[in-house]
Order: C-alpha cells, then structure tokens, then sequence
C-alpha cells in the first residue's frame, strides 16, 4: 500500500513520447510488390493483384509457389 | 512412411481477448492426442510479425510445453531461423540441446533463413546474403552442439570466441537436420548438404516425384555432411482434412486451406502489410466472394465424386487442397505418393484458425532416428547409423 504513490510516481516521470510515431501510411510491401513498385509496372501490379484473387477463391495456385 | 502434424498457431482477425491462448491451448490439445493416436513428429513453425498468418514467434517454449505433455511424440522445429541475425547460432545450440533433453532426445532441428520482407527487413537481414548467413549460422549452432568445447570461429557474420556450450543434446551427435524448401534449388541444397528437405511447396505427389528424385540423386553424388550426421529424409506439407462425408470434409478443408494460402501470399508474394492495422481474414472472404468463390457450391461438387480427383479438386477450386476427403480418399491420395515412391505424414489444423497439412518422407537408413522407441533404442541405433559419422 506504502508503495503505490511511489509506482504513481515513477510512472508518472516516463516521457509520454520516448518512441518515435509511426507514419500513417507506413507499410511493408511484399517482394514481388517492392519489385512493382520499383519497376512502376503496372502490369506486374496487375498480375500480383489477380494472384491474390485466385488465391483467395481457392484456384489451385500450388504450381506456381513451387 | 511418416506421419507428422504442422501448426502455424493462425490467429485470424478479429481478435478478442483470449484468442491466442485459445489457438495455443487447442494446439497442444491436438498434439496431446497425435501423441496417442501414433502421429509421428509435431512441427511448429518460427515467424516473427507475420500477424493472423502466424503467431508462432517462440517455438521453442511451445515446443518444451509440449514435451512435458508427451511421452512419444517427436517435436520438430519447422523451422528455425538460422541466420544468426535472428538466432544467435549459440543461442539456437542452447535451445535445441535443451529442448532435446527436456523431451528425452526426441527434437526434429529444421533450419532455415526465412523469406518474408516483413520478417527479414524487420531484422535488418540482407536478403541478398541471407543464404550465406543461414549456411554459417547453422554450421556453427551444429559446432555448438557437438563440440567439447567449442573451439571458436571467425566468419563472415559471426566471431565466437572458444567456450563450452551446455547442455548437450541427448541425441548424439546431434538431433536429425532438416532446411525449409520451398522450390527445387532448395531441395537440391538440403542433399548437398546431407540434411532433410522440408518442403513447403504444397506440391502433388507427381510433382513431389521428380524432388524426390532430384534429393536422392544429389545427395548421392554431391552431398557432404554440415553436420556430424545425415538426415537423408524428405518431408512435405499439403493440407489435409478427413471427415466422413466428403462434402464437409472439403467445405471445411477448402476455407482453412485457401485462407493460409491467402495470407501466406500476403506476407510472400502479393501484400502491403501495415502493422497493427488491417483484417487478412475479411479482405480474403471479401475478394474471395468477389472472385466468385462459394464454399458451399465446392463442397457439393466434392461429394459427387468418389475419389480426390473430385471435380472440384480437377477444378482446382480447393486451392491448396492435399488431402480433403473421406477416409477412402484421403487413402487413395496416399496410395498415389506412394506410387510415387514416397511416404507421407499428415498435418492437422483447424480451418480459419490452423491449417491441416501432410508431409512426406522417405525411408532411409537414418530413419532410425523416428523410432517411436525408447530412447535407449533410439540412442543406439542413431549412434550405428552408417550416416552418422563422429569427428
């Protein structure tokens, strides 16, 4: 019970900003996409965009994964 | 032939308090009763960050846990990242000689170096020098293990100075090595370094074939041992449900499966992942119903089929479909890898949550090491293998 002010107290002094913010628009491209990105291929962004459809509607994309 | 269960411990979004706990408790649960049932090795992956995909950040702990539950069951590490930017190759050597003696020598040491930008760049790894840093890192946790005492090293990415690193491992010399591969280079890599290739290509037993192929004979003409023994074994994973209605077992099957497909893609291929943000489970219903996929319309094309090549898997519909079926189907997609001259291990998970998965192996001389046996048997002939070799 003693200590609780104590606790209050060395909370109290931790800066409320010792971390750096993160961008809003922060994000982590996969590979492929970063090779889009750089390439600015719309193509390739097309194709990434349509394997990911396929994927998600379960067409058998082991083939290519391998 | 082999069987072993798989566990990414998926955590699909939304998640509520306890979720994670859920996923983890439900999963050992599972391995408690493969112990029984007679599955032969439990595998868990490592990945870092990879939210919903995987929250299996800590193996190691998962791992030991199990081992106080299990009495038979092998604990495989599918896999952990050897570069030592992620691993420390002593603290990789710690682990695996304490996990080996915690669980009486039944450890399972896959390697690997990992794949994912989310992963490497949260590391700082290079992914250009990835490979050389896993082959270092994993050379040297081997050294670790084996050495008595470690006689130091300077390399590229490493400088140890000589210590002894304790414990030591109770498979001697080492647990059987296996390195994550997930196209044919890296299958040819895991023969030429005399060491198991775990495969993660999802492949079909045709497919697998020619790997199998490909392992064996580079392994026999090339190969040289990393460490003081060869694990001349090849696993892969499929997924894998069985139920006794085919219609269930493939709407089941197909959600969980296309859903590690989908996210797997995510962190691999075709994602923006952004931390802390966003819903991988819904953005893959949402584009999968845009895309027309229809869980049920799947299922029912499946039970009006009689084996695995049900329509719906001709269809390729089932996405990474492995072994959905009936006990009669699952049977004759067995039967097909071992036509193919292989043997196979099946992986369960839950669909959504943990993804059912097989993999495969082939009998070898070294394959003593997965003797349900007692350790003491274990032990012994591991030690007579004519792979293993001591320094």
């Amino acid at each position: 019970m003693r200590l609780a002010p104590v606790i209050a107290e060395v909370l109290r002094r931790k800066p409320t900003e010792d971390h750096p913010r993160l961008d809003a628009d922060y994000e982590i491209p996969a590979y492929p996409r970063q090779d889009a990105d750089r390439q600015e291929s719309g193509k390739f962004h097309r194709w990434l965009d349509e394997y990911a459809a396929k994927i998600a509607a379960g067409e058998d994309v082991s083939k290519r994964l391998a | 032939m082999k069987f072993g269960i798989f566990f990414e411990l998926q955590v699909p979004r939304p998640w509520a308090i306890g979720d994670e706990s859920r996923v983890f408790a439900e999963a050992l649960e599972q391995i408690e009763m493969a112990d029984r049932i007679g599955i032969d090795c439990a595998w868990l992956v490592e990945h870092h960050f990879l939210e919903e995909y995987s929250h299996s950040s800590a193996p190691e702990l998962f791992l030991a846990a199990a081992s106080q539950r299990t009495r038979r069951i092998r604990l495989g590490h599918g896999i952990m990242h050897t570069v030592p930017a992620i691993n420390h190759p002593v603290r990789v050597a710690e682990r695996i000689a304490t996990l080996d003696v915690l669980s009486g020598g039944r450890v399972e040491f896959g390697t690997g170096e990992g794949s994912a930008a989310a992963e490497l760049d949260g590391f700082g790894v290079d992914p250009d020098q990835k490979r050389a840093m896993w082959e270092e890192g994993t050379r040297l946790a081997l050294r670790c293990l084996t050495e008595d005492p470690f006689t130091g090293h300077v390399g590229e990415y490493v400088r140890l100075a000589p210590r002894n690193v304790v414990p030591k491992p109770i498979q001697r010399p080492h647990p059987p090595v296996w390195v994550a591969c997930t196209r044919r280079e890296t299958i040819e890599l895991a023969a030429a370094h005399g060491i198991g290739a775990l495969s993660f290509a999802f492949s079909g037993p045709e497919e697998a074939k020619h790997w199998v192929d490909d392992y064996y004979r580079t392994l026999a003409t090339t190969g040289t041992a990393i460490g003081d023994a060869v694990t001349a074994n090849l696993a892969c994973v499929t997924t894998f449900f069985c139920h006794p209605d085919a219609n269930e077992a493939v709407r089941r099957g197909a959600e969980g499966g296309n859903f590690l497909g989908y996210s797997l893609g995510h962190y691999y291929v075709f994602g923006r992942h952004r931390p802390g943000a966003g819903d991988l489970w819904a953005e893959y219903q949402e584009r999968g119903a845009e895309k027309g996929f229809d869980p049920e319309a799947v299922a029912l094309a499946a039970a009006n089929s009689d084996v695995l090549g049900a329509k719906a898997v001709q269809d390729g519909a089932t996405g990474l479909r492995g072994a959905m079926g009936t006990p009669q189907q699952v049977r004759s997609y067995l039967g097909a890898t071992r036509t193919a001259a292989l043997t196979r291990s099946s992986c369960p998970a839950r669909p959504g949550a943990t993804v059912t998965s097989t993999s495969w192996s082939r009998s070898s001389s070294s394959a003593a090491r997965f003797s349900p046996n007692s350790q003491s048997e274990t032990n012994e002939r591991s030690t007579r293998s004519p792979c293993a070799s001591h320094r």
